[in-house]
């Protein structure tokens, strides 16, 4: 049997439902420090009210309807608001979970970084220990030793999903840069009618769709993880750098978004090389 | 990286300040500033690339940037291609032993690519200007005592034509400045608000009318060899700390020895670009093809740097990364230099 290259059309309903909400929730607002600061508590409670917590846990049993590359559009979806909520790292945490916890509670996975254990918000699931926020949309928490006592299954669910989430925040950042191009006039025109410009966020473009292959890549061949998904996070990578050159100057300050999502897409993954275990 | 290792100079640190001054004292006291200036100026009448190369034994010495980039490397050419023996005989003396430090005020909210639209004013009144209007992203703002002013002095819609050039002095009532907080979380430029900000007629450099020819004076020399050597300084830093201590699988590796081998043709493109100078071509295309390709570099470096996931540089790096940004926007951005050399260079049709 030939493994799927995209999501079921179940998958992608229940994903634009999904995105549907979130858009709601956050008005489209774009990142900034008032953003990572706003109090999210209610929008966690109405995923877990709605159900969307639940989505990994019937992964790979008989039950579930949705599989990994399913999965991987809710993380998307995820990813482009930056919501600093451990959405992902909640869902990969219950999958494979020999215990169901229940749906409101905010859970992550440890990490192994090579030199110490990371919990991305950590805070939010009571780890003490150092935090680091480089990016507010994914704060990393340097914890306690321990062992590492979870099976591989919801490392691997999390190094996919928190890919897929980067893959939502380069897309995302690639979206501000296209509105950026249209409503920016020098020399009498909007900047996006310039071929240089025009020729980057195609260029960005087609980087996020090959992301999205390799996550689909990813997905089918765990011995290939490591290689589709450090693909993946490259060409998200290229592509959130590409946002803030769109942005000119302004892209170049604190308080514009672009750096947000290249803050995101940097942090990911770092998570995702330590949740595959690449840094030993 | 060793303790003196900064990934870009940290301009808004007083400490940091303080200790650049402190240098560029010392050079001027040794007789080493400017020294491809006349000797009746301060310098020492040497071309321009025995001070390009100066500049490189300073840089692989690791030594403090200057503050006075912009003094030496704008405003000085703007004074000698355009300025006055006696405004030479004001402004360089204080440039060259850095006791005057100089902010470059080019762009505006609505002029940053198109230079053009600038809308800054200087009206005139007797011996007299008075400038009202907006400068940003002007490094060096905020201690600065001048500022190389680009204001319009003709009719609002003359563009190229009704630019004129200024230094503006910034310790004065008309004159505010508020940084501007970076994506590197520190505030190396500001905006500047000037409101009836008054210039002595003395203080323009150059025809009224004439500031769009001088402002590409400048804007050849910002894309130039003397911020080449800056480049280079920063690049090498870099490179020394991804192949020497962040290196450890053959991809890294291999990623080094083809940047190190980059920065070396680089530095020969900068040399070839002093004499090609030299003979009296037009600076600008080949000033454009040198920033382009040191701004690209340097992010490559800096993103080499960061996936090599270096555990000891992993915080330096990721910082290098987002510094690396301002490298392909500032100084013309890279979709502006590659226009100018299709334009100028190719001979291309305009867009």
């Amino acid at each position: 049997m030939s493994a799927r290259a995209i999501p079921t059309q179940l998958a992608h309903d229940a994903a634009a439902a999904f995105a549907d909400l979130l858009r709601g929730r956050t008005a489209a607002d774009p990142p900034s420090d008032a953003y990572f600061a706003r109090d999210w508590t209610p929008l966690w409670t109405e995923l877990a009210d709605g159900g969307w917590t639940l989505l990994a846990d019937g992964l790979g049993t008989t039950d579930g309807d949705l599989d990994l590359l399913d999965l991987t559009l809710f993380a998307e979806a995820w990813g482009a608001h930056l919501v600093p909520l451990p959405f992902i790292e909640s869902i990969a945490a219950r999958s494979g979970s020999a215990t169901i916890p229940e749906a409101a509670r905010m859970l992550s996975v440890a990490v192994w970084s090579g030199r110490t254990w990371l919990v991305p918000f950590g805070q939010s699931v009571g780890e003490a220990g150092p935090v680091d926020d480089f990016a507010r949309s994914l704060p990393l928490t340097a914890a306690a030793p321990r062992r590492a006592n979870e099976s591989d299954g919801p490392r691997a669910t999390l190094a996919i999903l928190e890919t897929a989430g980067a893959v939502g925040a380069a897309s995302a950042a690639l979206a501000r840069s296209i509105a950026h191009a249209r409503a920016r006039e020098q020399f009498g025109r909007p900047i996006g009618s310039f071929q240089a410009v025009k020729h980057r966020l195609a260029d960005m473009h087609a980087r996020i769709e090959l992301a999205r292959s390799a996550v689909a890549w990813s997905c089918a061949e765990p011995d290939s993880r490591a290689s589709a998904l450090g693909q993946a996070l490259e060409l998200c990578l290229r592509s959130a750098e590409d946002a803030v050159q769109v942005h000119g100057g302004i892209g170049f300050t604190w308080e514009a978004a672009p750096h947000h999502y290249l803050r995101h897409v940097m942090a990911a993954r770092a998570v995702v090389r330590a949740a595959l275990g690449l840094d030993g | 990286m060793s303790p003196a290792y900064r990934a870009s100079p940290v301009e808004d640190e007083p400490s940091e300040i303080a200790l650049r001054r402190k240098w560029e004292r010392a050079v001027h006291a040794a007789g080493y500033s400017c020294l491809s200036w006349p000797e009746e100026l301060g310098g020492r009448g040497e071309g321009p690339l025995e001070e390009f190369v100066f500049a490189d034994e300073c840089a692989r010495a690791g030594v403090p940037e200057s503050l006075g980039r912009v003094g030496r490397l704008l405003a000085a050419p703007a004074l000698f291609g355009h300025g006055t023996a006696a405004q030479r005989a004001r402004f360089l003396p204080r440039i060259l032993d850095g006791t005057e430090v100089w902010c470059q005020g080019f762009s505006e909210p609505g002029a940053g690519s198109d230079l053009a639209a600038v809308r800054t004013a200087a009206v005139r009144e007797g011996d007299r200007y008075f400038a009202t209007g907006q400068k940003l992203w002007t490094s060096f703002a905020l201690y600065a005592d001048r500022c190389l002013l680009l204001a319009r002095t003709g009719e609002p819609a003359s563009r190229h034509r009704g630019l004129s050039i200024f230094a503006l002095r910034m310790a004065q009532p008309g004159v505010r400045t508020r940084g501007i907080r970076q994506i590197n979380g520190r505030s190396e430029f500001a905006e500047v608000f000037l409101d009836g900000a008054e210039i002595s007629l003395d203080d323009r450099i150059g025809a009224e009318g004439e500031g769009w020819s001088v402002a590409m004076t400048i804007l050849g020399a910002e894309r130039g060899a003397g911020f080449g050597a800056i480049a280079l300084k920063r690049l090498r830093d870099d490179l020394e700390v991804l192949r020497t201590h962040c290196a450890p699988g053959a991809g890294t590796t291999r990623e080094a020895t083809a940047c190190a081998e980059r920065l070396e043709v680089l530095r020969w493109q900068i040399m070839r670009s002093i004499e090609q100078d030299a003979c009296g071509l037009d600076p600008l295309p080949s000033a454009s093809i040198l920033k382009v390709t040191w701004s690209e570099l340097s992010q490559d470096l800096a993103r080499s740097g960061f996936l090599s996931a270096c555990p000891e540089h992993g915080g330096e790096w990721r910082m290098r990364l987002l510094d690396a940004r301002e490298a392909t926007i500032a100084s013309g951005t890279s979709e502006i230099q590659r226009t100018v050399i299709a334009d100028r260079v190719l001979g291309l049709p305009r867009s």
